[in-house]
């Protein structure tokens, strides 16, 4: 019931998609909610490869795939066909989805392809993008968007308006906490109720750090969010074992080093779920 | 071990291969169109509805069983099977939206599948050279053209922009009549001097496939405009 964006606000590699690939599998697992992760990439397996390893293609012999290439039938590029023909509804959604864990994972793939053609059926489903969000939202407990800065500017500000909560992603550098600072101060489109800074691939080992940005750079008393950079993660999402590093993540303990990237992503969440009930409060959603 | 214990070994194992070769064989061959053997008659429009018959065909009655899904792919799976059963159910009684979902699918087809392209599009209907374009091939171009900027009003805005609504003398009539003639359709064509893109060609395949396969024929979109209705008859010729 609650649509969370990530969204990389600067022009920086601040690792959005790993971040909310771990944060939708974190929250899957650790809660028993259902979620759905949707991608709005073009040409980017990078959600796919985190939880499925590649499948190797039998080129020769009889075991070959003489196939040709078939439509699409999964992902955004099936539904689009669905919502052209004015055919969905909130449970459609869910037949177009791969599913990670059974009721609590699901994820909504971007498209992927070659040509020119494929470039303007990206550009037609981008438009879809608001509906099939606002749709997923009927059906899923959360939804959370790996929202791509290749989309259209009308379209991101649109799913940027109908998220409950954005996860501004940013770099540790000033220069970019302090633009997307800024962006939350002007309240256009992001805004102070709404709106979660979050550092990426965070190292914590700086006179940089979260606590020293707060505290010199924002001035605020609540430190900022951080996804720290995890070498464990980042193997994992190169070979589709994501589901397997969580279920060893859930075994560790305060003393282990991996253990600061779980505490941080669950004091993330407890930020979104704050933020949301005061939202929810003051009657917003 | 005898010799003739070792050969009926091994006829066993040759004879278990074949089987094993066979069996894989024959579901390979079964499961979806292979390669598509492209030649003069391939973008045809008759060629192309065959295909577009044959994969829709596959589609619905692939067994989904045969496919080692899991419990909860295996209903998705049939949900969106059922899906497309409905919609090409539904579009022969004329449903607008199931319409438009067969007609999206079997634009997919042609276009990720089969291979239409700029290059060959042309051999299903004639864009590039007007005086080849039959009357029903401008009409199929007009009233698609019209229908983007006017929906449902596109027949009707076409007759009054040309006045097509005018009691007339046609040849070989003694008496006046309402009527759109093929010369008034050629005329409207050259006057419009349209410029289509390939998505625009292949929507127009696309629905003279889906009038001659699944649709109302040559009424098809005209069924389908906000029009009082459309009456036929049969001419009996003895």
């Amino acid at each position: 019931m609650s649509i969370i964006t990530f969204w990389n606000g600067t022009d920086d590699e601040v690792g959005t998609t790993t971040s909310s690939v771990a944060f939708a599998t974190q929250m899957a697992i650790e809660h028993n909610i259902k979620v759905l992760l949707l991608s709005t990439s073009l040409n980017d397996s990078s959600i796919k490869d985190s939880f499925w390893p590649e499948n190797k293609k039998k080129s020769f012999g009889f075991f070959a795939d003489t196939r040709n290439k078939m439509i699409e039938n999964n992902g955004l590029e099936g539904l689009e066909r669905v919502i052209r023909s004015n055919r969905i509804t909130p449970e459609t959604i869910k037949d177009y989805t791969k599913i990670v864990l059974k009721n609590r994972l699901e994820i909504l793939l971007g498209i992927d392809g070659e040509g020119e053609t494929l470039q303007k059926q990206y550009m037609l489903i981008q438009e879809t993008y608001p509906e099939i969000i606002e749709l997923a939202d009927r059906y899923y407990d959360m939804v959370i968007v790996d929202l791509d800065n290749k989309i259209k500017t009308s379209t991101r500000l649109e799913i940027l308006q109908k998220s409950h909560i954005i996860v501004a992603m940013t770099s540790q550098r000033l220069k970019s906490i302090q633009k997307i600072d800024n962006l939350i101060k002007q309240n256009n489109i992001l805004n102070e109720e709404n709106t979660i800074i979050t550092i990426g691939k965070y190292m914590d080992d700086t006179r940089y750090n979260a606590k020293n940005i707060t505290r010199n750079l924002l001035k605020k008393r609540d430190i900022i969010n951080t996804i720290p950079y995890n070498n464990l993660l980042f193997e994992a999402t190169q070979e589709g074992k994501i589901i397997d590093l969580y279920f060893n993540f859930i075994r560790l303990r305060e003393k282990d080093e991996n253990y600061y990237f779980v505490k941080e992503i669950k004091r993330l969440y407890a930020n979104i779920k704050g933020k949301i009930e005061l939202l929810q409060m003051q009657r917003k959603i | 071990m005898t010799i003739s214990n070792i050969i009926l070994i091994l006829l066993i194992v040759g004879v278990a291969a074949l089987i094993i070769y066979f069996h894989i064989k024959s579901k390979k061959d079964a499961e979806i169109v292979t390669n598509i053997d492209v030649d003069d008659q391939t973008y045809t429009l008759q060629q192309m509805i065959e295909f577009i018959k044959r994969r829709l065909d596959e589609i619905t009655k692939i067994n989904l069983y045969d496919i080692g899904l899991s419990e909860e792919e295996l209903v998705r799976r049939k949900s969106k099977k059922y899906e497309l059963k409905k919609a090409l159910k539904g579009c022969t009684y004329g449903d607008v939206n199931d319409k438009k979902y067969v007609k999206e699918l079997i634009y997919d087809l042609l276009a990720k599948e089969y291979g239409v392209n700029e290059m060959n599009i042309s051999k299903a209907i004639p864009f590039d050279i007007p005086s080849l374009l039959t009357a029903q091939d401008k009409f199929d171009i007009l009233i698609y053209i019209y229908k983007k900027e006017f929906g449902y009003e596109a027949l009707s805005e076409m007759i009054r922009k040309y006045q097509l609504d005018e009691f007339k003398y046609i040849q070989g009539e003694t008496k006046p009549c309402y009527v759109i003639t093929e010369d008034e359709i050629n005329e409207i064509y050259e006057k419009e001097n349209i410029e289509l893109l390939f998505t625009d060609k292949l929507n127009i395949v696309v629905q003279r496939i889906y009038q001659q396969y699944k649709g109302y024929s040559s009424i098809d979109e005209i069924r389908d405009m906000n029009i009082d209705g459309v009456s036929g008859r049969c001419i009996w010729i003895t």
